[in-house]
């Protein structure tokens, strides 16, 4: 499936492709699953 | 409640009421109803996707949650960033591409117009319910507050939510979301920031947190359900039969959870809704991703406030049942006795466990590991004590009035809103839930009408008529849905705890329409025929479930869309029919 809604047209913001976005999330969703277990394990 | 909260609560209200519909007053095409101006940008259609999905039951109930249950619901959000890649992935380009007003045209165009009227129907049903339900709780934390009757409060907000719907459509249900997910969260953050504000001066910031950690509110994430000394005992079967009865835990929030977040972020009108009023593509894509980033941190601190709620009522009395009105009811009947002597034994098991609390505390200032382990184990002890109490007192209260709903958790945060906080923050609360039901009904509303009018009545009923007729016909859908949802709020009878029946309604059926969404974006060769029966049965299956097993709901939605993908497969592979189908609309 393309990121682009017809070729060329659609520029990402910030990231050179839409993968980066994805992959922020991915990474922010790792870092709270992370806090998260840290909470519940500490107390 | 003084004259202060009245001005406040009706003031922000009428506020935000009248800018929406003044703002957005000249609709002159269904289109721009039913899509608005599409020149929405990422941030607002990020803080519009978050308002439709958060409703006043989401501000009622998940404090009063993390009260009784600690943060563990948390996990049910884990799925959502997932859910958004992957629509952002696969389904956002599709409809900008293929410029649908509605997620249930894409059907026709890759199947046929049995599987795209059946979906949309499917969708009217699950939504009309939840449209229902998001009207019935406010209205009846008002009707409490205020001790007038559900109905009249159901009508008041019913009637607000059409005044700005029907006249702006979309842009109205957007701009005011704005506002409405401002005011609730600024309201919500004041409230958990005069909770702790309110508790002894000797306990600080880290403190609020050690005791509510040693007491096991943040048991966020759970592997197993249960005890584990518990589970160990078990066979590897009895193991995965508990996992999957268990409501709240990390696999069910991973895996589980995308497959619900997926069919409703995906393919639910009033979600799909807002990111197609985008500017472009881009804006909508970066409106999931901002929803992506913020849902959970959103959760987080809602749970955190009902957590900080929850020490302070270790140093404040609770009362042993959250209902005013009811308890008040059961207290005058020939119950009245044993009520009172269960409360007695209520409050005097609070006076031990403050006593305990105190001595807590103390141990934490000094370091005493020792000590502190032994007061955290008498205190809940106590809590088990005071819970069986709870527990007694509802039972009592039901055999007083067999018709009381005595599940009182919705009722926690409220209790201590109007208890507790001053005059002018307690109008702003009651503002907050009736803003954040009316950002999502109005998002219901609005999809509702939209499929009404474009998969239903000008699909089928009037396809030839002019704008104008079709924008009168979405706004009568408008006010006959809300009325609708009115008169099921008024009439129905709901389950324990609303946020759950909301989230089980939406399994019902969020499952099969999401099994016909992803079979038709990814499965090129199945036909509109061989979904469609293969809908009908995942229904059946999915009823069958709900009726008949203890499977956790979070499972009916893999469930429905196993069963819609696999018989849909299996019945074209097995038709003469049997021919790769072009599978319109997919790049």
């Amino acid at each position: 499936m393309s990121n682009q809604l017809s070729s060329g047209e659609e520029k990402v913001p910030v990231f050179k492709s839409w993968r980066g976005w994805y992959g922020l999330l991915l990474i922010v969703l790792i870092l709270q699953l992370a806090f998260f277990v840290f909470l519940t394990w500490y107390f | 409640m003084n004259s202060l909260d009245w001005i406040v609560l009706f003031g922000t209200v009428a506020a935000i009421v009248i800018y929406g519909t003044w703002r957005t007053r000249n609709q002159r095409s269904m289109e721009s109803y039913i899509k608005g101006d599409s020149q929405m940008k990422w941030w607002m259609i990020g803080v519009s996707i978050m308002a439709t999905q958060a409703s006043a039951i989401t501000f009622l109930s998940t404090p009063g949650q993390a009260i009784e249950d600690g943060m563990r619901f948390l996990q049910f959000y884990l799925g959502l960033p997932i859910a958004m890649i992957i629509i952002s992935v696969s389904i956002v380009p599709i409809y900008y591409k293929l410029k649908v007003y509605t997620a249930y045209e894409y059907l026709e165009t890759r199947f046929d117009l049995k599987t795209r009227v059946l979906t949309a129907i499917l969708f009217l049903i699950l939504r009309g319910l939840s449209a229902g339900i998001t009207l019935f709780a406010p209205a009846l934390v008002l009707s409490t507050v205020l001790g007038w009757s559900v109905g009249i409060t159901t009508f008041l907000i019913g009637v607000l939510v059409i005044v700005y719907t029907v006249s702006g459509g979309n842009s109205a249900v957007s701009l005011t979301q704005r506002q409405q997910l401002t005011v609730v969260m600024g309201g919500m953050i004041l409230a958990g920031i005069l909770a702790f504000v309110k508790l002894p001066d000797s306990l600080s910031f880290g403190d609020t947190i050690q005791v509510a950690g040693a007491l096991g509110k943040f048991n966020i994430i759970n592997v197993v359900p249960g005890d584990t000394a518990e589970m160990a005992d078990l066979s590897i079967w009895q193991k995965i039969n508990r996992v999957l009865n268990d409501r709240f835990n990390i696999w069910s929030g991973l895996i589980a959870s995308v497959f619900l977040f997926l069919s409703y972020f995906g393919t639910d009108q009033s979600q799909v809704a807002r990111y197609l009023g985008g500017k472009s593509l881009t804006e909508s894509r970066l409106g999931l991703m901002f929803n992506g980033l913020l849902k959970i941190p959103m959760q987080f601190i809602i749970l955190f406030i009902g957590v900080l709620v929850f020490v302070f009522y270790l140093f404040n009395q609770p009362p042993v049942f959250y209902n005013p009105v009811l308890k008040e009811q059961a207290w005058q009947t020939d119950k009245r006795d044993t009520l009172q002597r269960l409360e007695k034994a209520y409050e005097n098991a609070y006076q031990r466990k403050q006593t305990e609390v105190h001595a807590l505390v103390d141990a934490i200032h000094a370091g005493d590991e020792i000590k502190k382990s032994e007061h955290t184990s008498r205190i809940k002890s106590i809590q088990k004590e005071e819970n069986q109490l709870r527990t007694d007192v509802r039972s009592t209260i039901k055999e007083a009035i067999p018709s009381a709903k005595t599940q009182d958790r919705d009722y926690i945060f409220l209790n201590f809103v109007l208890n507790y906080l001053p005059h002018g923050v307690v109008g702003l609360l009651l503002a907050v839930m009736f803003l954040a039901a009316m950002s999502s009904m109005a998002g219901e509303l609005s999809a509702l009408s939209s499929t009404t009018a474009v998969d239903i009545y000008k699909r089928l009923i009037h396809p030839l008529a002019s704008a104008k007729h079709y924008l009168t016909a979405s706004r009568l859908f408008t006010i006959g849905w809300a009325l609708l949802a009115m008169v099921f709020a008024m009439l129905a009878s709901f389950a324990e705890n609303l946020i759950q029946f909301v989230n089980i309604v939406g399994s019902l059926f969020y499952g099969t329409i999401l099994g016909i969404f992803l079979t038709a974006f990814y499965v090129k060769w199945v036909r509109g025929t061989a979904v469609f029966i293969a809908a009908l049965v995942a229904e059946a299956v999915v009823f069958y479930c709900y009726g008949y097993t203890d499977l956790g709901f979070l499972l009916y939605n893999i469930i429905g869309c196993g069963v819609v993908m696999g018989i849909s497969i299996l019945i074209q592979w097995v038709s003469p029919t049997k021919n790769p189908d072009t599978g319109a609309g997919v790049s």
